[in-house]
């Protein structure tokens, strides 16, 4: 039984990313599409899903059972549509693994081992061992109160007892999206936290940087992708300059919607603007960028301030630089749900 | 405005430790300024980064971001690609040497200067040896079962220690207070007649005080530390030894118990832990 509820966790949180990302994906080039990108953007596109289909629901002081089933099927729905194209887009994986493969010299195939064990290490430890982190207290204990008495927000976390709506966090529900996993699976929000998110958030996270070094070194430079995934995780790893730095959260509280925000989030807003800044944005780009943005929502609601500046900032530099003003206005329209959703916050907090 | 610039400087002192990291990452900002031809980078690590760093120290965009929370305007700085800057900088500058070994020694100065630098996550701040799936302290665990009636839901109060953890693990069990009354910096806003009677003295436990304060709360269960001395008895309290878990007393209600009794809300381990307990009292 027990093996059967960590199976379920792990086909939540491994293939189905990954087959969701292939939805996505199947909007951009044919260079973007590879498994690494695929992982991220199921991974964004679940998180963006979770956020329109739970705020309602939350808002509304619905049961948590209703945002489980509606999420559920929207999912399942999700799945088996992504399942329409799986053939074509392992061919597209295949291909492009094969001719990877065959033009990588020696030393860079080396790299990438290095890295591949780099990342397992971490992988490793973050199961093995437990850093205990204060805030826990208030997200984890969301998720177990959202399972066992099945409301949302409405109760004090540290007591149990019913309270009022709790705005400040309502709209940033990554706790709901663990419970969900945990409701799912059977497995307790603690451990779904602490033993499977916290490694699989970690990949999840280099997978993010591993699409960054794509765009950074592409043709001539490809060999140098695993120097620089080397050198990004040694500098996650001794990021622990204080304890205020996105490398101490993203490290440390990978679970949590802020580590979520620092350590993959951010990092996968600059791939999106990576790819406008190129030119010829696909359709497949602009997806992304939404879904990006709502996990972002989805983590923290400092989102509501940074990622309209980030964006804003980033559309104005189009506009101005490349004399694009459509890719401008197009970044500000997929920045309409994180407006929306943070004038309910200034509005009901 | 100046109040506002020094904080957020205080905000990027803090940040950044006894580290170089913000000077490194400037640097390699500079660098990039200079030597990046390539177009879609430029923007997005060059351009965008520099706007955002101007925008984050402006003091008007600062003052609004302060005022929503002061406390946590440091986490703008998250948005600024640190690592990703210095890291793309430290390739660039490999790049430049022709020969396979400059290029090898240069990456190992690099990733010295990186470890030198920082400091690791893994042994600057408290890892300990998981021993359970959850992550938590395993007397969590032990003490959530025992507390736990199938029934109903009581509340119980713990030692400061457990607070943090316990409701991470169940919430099958209310609890007067929790981690809010921990937290030194919060704690200031509550004030709690029973946290203060359980933790107001480091040495010792108040019997009469906390029984009187637990009533007062609803607690059916009083959880207490063995580490720490009890003046009193909290049999003279009208409650009864249930359990012993990994160095902490779990004692019930007799009021609690006996109404639970009568609503047929307890489950049998307990009707016969009280057995033996008020048999062991009789003796």
């Amino acid at each position: 039984m027990e093996i059967l509820k960590w199976g379920i966790l792990m086909f939540l949180v491994l293939p189905a990313p990954f087959l969701l990302g292939s939805i996505p994906t199947k909007y951009m080039g044919e260079t973007k599409r590879t498994p690494a990108m695929a992982y991220v953007c199921g991974w964004f596109l679940s998180f963006a899903v979770f956020e329109v289909v739970a705020i309602p629901f939350i808002l509304l002081k619905k049961s948590f059972t209703a945002v489980v089933i509606v999420y559920t099927g929207v999912i399942a729905v999700l799945l088996l549509y992504s399942l329409l194209f799986l053939k074509e887009s392992i061919k597209i994986y295949a291909n492009g693994f094969k001719r990877q493969i065959m033009t990588m010299p020696l030393l860079t195939k080396a790299g990438w081992l290095a890295v591949f064990a780099i990342i397992g290490a971490q992988m490793i430890y973050a199961v093995m061992y437990e850093y205990y982190d204060g805030d826990d207290a208030y997200y984890i204990a969301m998720a177990v109160n959202a399972n066992v008495f099945d409301d949302m927000y409405l109760r004090d976390t540290y007591t149990g007892y019913s309270f009022q709506l709790d705005i400040r966090h309502a709209l940033s529900p990554t706790p709901l999206y663990q419970a969900w996993l945990s409701r799912l699976s059977g497995i307790a929000p603690a451990a779904v936290a602490h033993t499977m998110l916290a490694p699989v958030w970690l990949m999840f996270m280099y997978c993010v940087y591993g699409q960054i070094a794509d765009r950074l070194f592409n043709d001539e430079k490809k060999a140098y992708r695993p120097m620089f995934m080397i050198l990004i995780s040694v500098w996650m790893v001794f990021g622990n300059v204080s304890m205020y730095t996105a490398e101490t959260f993203a490290m440390t509280r990978t679970w949590q919607g802020k580590g979520l925000l620092a350590g993959i989030v951010l990092p996968a807003l600059l791939l999106c603007f990576l790819d406008i800044y190129e030119g010829n944005v696909s359709r497949g780009t602009w997806m992304m960028l939404v879904c990006v943005i709502l996990s972002a929502v989805l983590a923290t609601s400092i989102s509501f301030m940074l990622i309209p500046t980030l964006v804003g900032l980033a559309a104005v530099l189009i506009c101005v630089k490349n004399k694009n003003i459509k890719t401008g206005v197009s970044m500000l329209v997929c920045l309409i749900p994180c407006l929306v959703l943070g004038s309910l916050y200034l509005m009901m907090k | 405005m100046v109040e506002t610039i020094s904080a957020v400087f205080e905000d990027m002192i803090l940040y950044n430790g006894k580290s170089f990291n913000i000077i490194i990452f400037l640097a390699a900002l500079i660098f990039l300024w200079v030597t990046e031809k390539n177009k879609s980078i430029r923007m997005a690590l060059v351009y965008l980064t520099t706007a955002a760093v101007v925008i984050f120290i402006c003091p008007v965009y600062a003052g609004i971001g302060m005022k929503i929370d002061q406390q946590i305007y440091y986490r703008v700085f998250w948005a600024l690609p640190m690592g990703m800057i210095v890291c793309y900088s430290a390739i660039k500058v490999i790049m430049r040497f022709k020969t396979m070994a400059g290029k090898a020694v240069v990456f190992c100065v690099m990733l010295a200067l990186l470890a030198v630098n920082g400091k690791s996550v893994y042994t600057n701040t408290i890892h300990f040896r998981a021993s359970n799936e959850y992550h938590l302290p395993p007397q969590i665990i032990d003490i959530a079962q025992a507390l736990k009636l199938d029934k109903c839901k009581p509340v119980a109060v713990l030692p400061a220690e457990l607070l943090t953890f316990f409701r991470q693990y169940t919430a099958d069990v209310y609890t007067p207070y929790g981690r809010n009354l921990v937290e030194p910096t919060w704690s200031y806003f509550y004030y709690n007649d029973l946290y203060n009677a359980m933790e107001g003295d480091p040495e010792e436990y108040d019997a009469k005080k906390i029984a009187a304060c637990a009533k007062k709360e609803h607690c059916t269960y009083v959880v207490l530390s063995c580490a720490k001395q009890l003046k009193g008895s909290m049999e003279e309290e009208n409650y009864f030894l249930l359990d012993f878990v990994q160095g902490y007393y779990i004692y019930m209600d007799y009021d609690y118990f006996e109404y639970y009794k009568e609503q047929d809300l307890l489950d049998a381990d307990v009707i016969e832990k009280e057995k033996a307990a008020s048999e062991a009292a009789r003796k």
